[in-house]
C-alpha cells in the first residue's frame, strides 16, 4: 500500500455545517494550516439537504439569558451549560455570516421577543421547540434547492480563497493519540487507496450522523423496527442524502482512542414513507401528494397496540412526536386514523396552524385518490378501508385495543374533554365507522440524521470516559448534540443552529490550544 | 446539446427527482449521471430547466 504524509496545525474531519464553521474560525484564526478531509466527493453534509432557514440568538443579555434558560430546561440539566452559552453567543453571528458575507438573501425575517423563546409549538418557526430560541431568518436558495446549499458552497469558496485545503473523497479512518494522551493525527485514504498519514497539532471531528449505516443503527439500537427498508436511500425516513457517506467513521474513530460513548437517536421529522410520497428518492421538500399536510394534523393517533400515546396536538412538534415518543412505540412508528367526515373536512380546510411552512395546503381533496395513487406506485404505509377491523388487519393494529380507544376517544369528542391526554376539544374528531370509510397512514420516526455519539466540554475538547478533555480531539455537529440538547440527544436535528455554532468554538479552541494562548 | 456537471455538485439529487429521464445517482463513484452525451431535441427544454432548477448552479449547458 501506499503511503503518505500531511503535516498541517489543524484537521478537520468532515465539511458540512460544522466542520464549515470549524474551518471558518480556523482561516480567520490567521497564520494556521488548516486541511479538511471529507469522505464525500463534495462539501456539504446534511444540512445542504434541508434547511431553508437559520435561528440566530441576538447578542442581547435578555436574548442570550432567555435562550439560556429555555436550552437548559429543554435539556433536562443534561446538555453542558457552558457549551450552551457560547454556542448562543456564537447563532449571533450568522445574519453578519450567511447575508453580508456569503450574500445570502433573507426575504423574511422573523424578529421575537426574547420572553416569548421556547413557547413555540411546532414547526411554525422553522423548527421545533428547542431550537425556538431567536430569531428566524428565511432564506432565497437557488432554484429548488435550499439556500444553505448555496451558503456551505460559497463559503467553502471563500475559505479556500484565504488558503483552507480541502481533500474530498478522502475519509478519516483512524485517529492519532500518543502515550501521553495528546491527539496529534489521523489516518485517511485517498480514492486511489492511499494512506495517508496526517500529522496535525489538534483535530476537529465533525462528520455528522450515522445515517447512511444501518448495520451500526441496529447494532447501537438506534433503528429497531420492522420497517427497515424504510429508512435506506430513497425511502425518505431519513431525509440525508441518499448516498450521504455518514457511516459513522468519526465516532468508531473517537470511540476506539478512549472516547466517551453518547447516546445516538434518530431526531427530528416524522415521516409516511416514500414511494409516492415525495417525488423522487432524494428532496424530502419536492412532494408527490399531500401526505405531510395531513399526517400533521392533530387528529388520532396510535401505536401498534391501539393505544394512544400523546396529546395530539403535540402532532407538529418534531422532537416529542419523532425523537422522544414514536420511537418509543412498538417498530418505531405510530398510525393516524381518521374517518370520512374528517376527509371531507380536510377537503374544506385542514388546521391552518398545523400546516408548515414548506408544505403549504389550505386544504386537501381526494385523500382517497391520493393516497390511491401511491399505493399504485408500492407505497405500503397507507390505506383507506370501509371498516376498521380491515384497516387493522392491514396496518398491524391490534384490533381490539384500537376499538377500546376509539370509544373513550370518540367519547372525549361527545363531552369535549379528553381526560386521557387532555387534548384541545376542538382538535378531536371522532373516527366513526359510519361516516363509510377510514383512512390510516403508518408514520415512522424519522429525521434529517441521526444525532450523538460522543460528548464534549464547553470549548468543544471531546471527553474521555472519565468526562475528562482529551487533549488536541475537538467535535462538533450533529455527533455532539448529545452536550448540546441533552443525552440522549432530544431535539429536532441539530441543524444550522446547533451544529454550526458548535464548529465554531471548535475551531475557536483549536486554533487557541495550537497557538498556545488556551 | 451536453450537459456538465461542476466538480462542486453536491449530489443532492434535485435533477433526478425532477428529471429522472436526464439524470441518475450514480453509487459507485458517489455523483450523478448525465444519461445522454448529447442532449435529444425532444428533452432540450427540460435540461434548460434542470439547469435553472439546480440547488448550487453546477449544472452547465453546453451548445453545440
Amino acid at each position: 500500500m501506499r503511503t503518505k504524509t500531511i503535516e498541517t496545525d489543524v484537521a478537520v474531519m468532515g465539511s458540512g455545517v460544522a466542520g464549515m464553521g470549524a474551518a471558518y474560525k480556523l482561516a480567520n484564526a490567521g497564520g494556521l494550516r488548516v486541511e479538511v478531509f471529507e469522505k464525500y466527493p463534495a462539501q456539504g453534509g446534511a444540512v445542504s439537504n434541508c434547511p431553508m432557514s437559520f435561528c440566530s440568538t441576538p447578542d442581547t443579555p435578555e436574548a442570550q439569558k432567555s435562550a439560556y434558560e429555555v436550552l437548559a430546561r429543554f435539556s433536562n440539566y443534561t446538555a453542558n451549560m457552558g457549551l450552551i452559552s457560547k454556542m448562543l453567543k456564537y447563532s449571533s453571528e450568522f445574519p453578519d455570516l450567511f447575508l453580508n458575507q456569503l450574500k445570502i438573501k433573507a426575504p423574511m425575517v422573523v424578529k421575537r421577543d426574547p420572553a416569548d423563546y421556547g413557547k413555540q409549538r411546532g414547526y411554525t418557526m422553522g423548527h421545533a421547540n428547542g431550537l425556538d430560541v431567536g430569531d428566524i431568518y428565511f432564506l432565497e436558495g437557488r432554484g429548488q434547492g435550499h439556500a444553505m446549499a448555496l451558503a456551505l458552497l460559497r463559503l467553502r469558496l471563500m475559505l479556500e480563497k484565504q488558503g483552507v485545503q480541502f481533500h474530498f473523497s478522502t475519509p478519516i479512518k483512524r485517529i492519532l493519540r500518543e502515550e501521553d494522551g495528546r491527539v496529534t493525527g489521523a489516518v485517511a485514504y485517498e480514492k486511489d487507496g492511499t494512506e495517508l498519514e496526517i500529522r496535525c497539532k489538534a483535530l476537529i471531528v465533525a462528520s455528522g450522523g450515522i445515517s447512511n449505516n444501518i448495520p451500526m443503527m441496529k447494532e447501537l439500537g438506534v433503528l429497531h423496527t420492522k420497517y427497515e427498508e424504510a429508512y435506506r436511500d430513497g425511502g425518505q425516513v431519513l431525509i440525508t442524502f441518499p448516498d450521504s457517506c455518514q457511516d459513522g467513521d468519526g465516532q468508531k474513530a473517537v470511540w476506539e482512542i478512549g472516547g466517551k460513548r453518547g447516546g445516538i437517536v434518530i431526531s427530528a421529522d416524522p415521516q409516511v414513507p416514500n414511494p409516492g410520497v415525495r417525488v423522487g428518492p432524494n428532496t424530502p421538500w419536492l412532494v408527490a401528494n399531500q401526505t405531510k399536510v395531513v399526517t400533521d394534523m392533530p387528529y388520532l393517533r396510535v401505536n401498534e397496540l391501539g393505544r394512544r400515546f400523546i396529546n395530539e396536538e403535540m402532532s407538529n412538534n418534531h422532537t416529542s412526536i419523532s425523537t422522544a415518543m414514536i420511537r418509543s412505540n412498538p417498530n418505531m412508528c405510530c398510525y393516524l386514523i381518521f374517518d370520512e367526515d374528517t376527509a371531507k373536512k380536510l377537503a374544506e380546510s385542514v388546521e391552518p396552524e398545523y400546516v408548515y411552512f414548506i408544505f403549504q395546503g389550505a386544504k386537501v381533496e381526494n385523500i382517497r385518490g391520493q393516497m390511491d395513487e401511491a399505493i399504485a406506485k408500492g407505497n405500503q404505509h397507507m390505506c383507506h378501508f370501509d371498516t376498521l377491523h380491515e384497516v387493522c388487519n392491514y396496518m398491524g393494529i391490534d384490533e381490539a385495543g384500537l376499538k377500546r380507544t376509539i370509544a373513550r376517544y370518540n367519547h372525549a369528542a361527545e363531552i369535549g374533554y379528553d381526560e386521557d391526554f387532555k387534548t384541545d376539544p376542538k382538535y378531536i374528531r371522532p373516527v366513526r365507522e359510519e361516516s363509510g370509510h377510514i383512512y390510516c397512514y403508518r408514520i415512522l420516526a424519522g429525521g434529517y440524521d441521526t444525532m450523538g455519539g460522543l460528548l464534549i466540554d464547553e470549548n468543544a475538547n471531546v471527553l474521555d470516559t472519565d468526562n475528562r478533555p482529551i487533549e488536541g480531539l475537538y467535535a462538533a455537529g450533529d455527533m455532539v448534540t448529545g452536550s448540546v440538547y441533552g443525552d440522549p440527544p432530544a431535539n429536532a436535528g441539530g441543524n444550522v443552529h446547533g451544529s454550526m455554532p458548535s464548529g465554531m468554538l471548535a475551531g475557536d479552541s483549536a486554533a487557541a490550544y495550537v497557538k498556545g494562548v488556551l | 446539446m451536453r450537459i456538465e456537471l461542476a466538480g462542486f455538485c453536491i449530489r443532492c439529487g434535485i435533477c433526478e427527482d425532477l428529471y429522472p429521464d436526464l439524470y441518475k445517482r450514480n453509487y459507485q463513484d458517489h455523483c450523478m449521471d448525465v444519461l445522454y452525451e448529447t442532449i435529444p431535441a425532444e428533452l432540450q427544454e427540460r435540461a434548460v430547466q434542470s439547469a435553472a432548477d439546480c440547488a448550487v448552479a453546477a449544472i452547465k449547458i453546453i451548445r453545440d
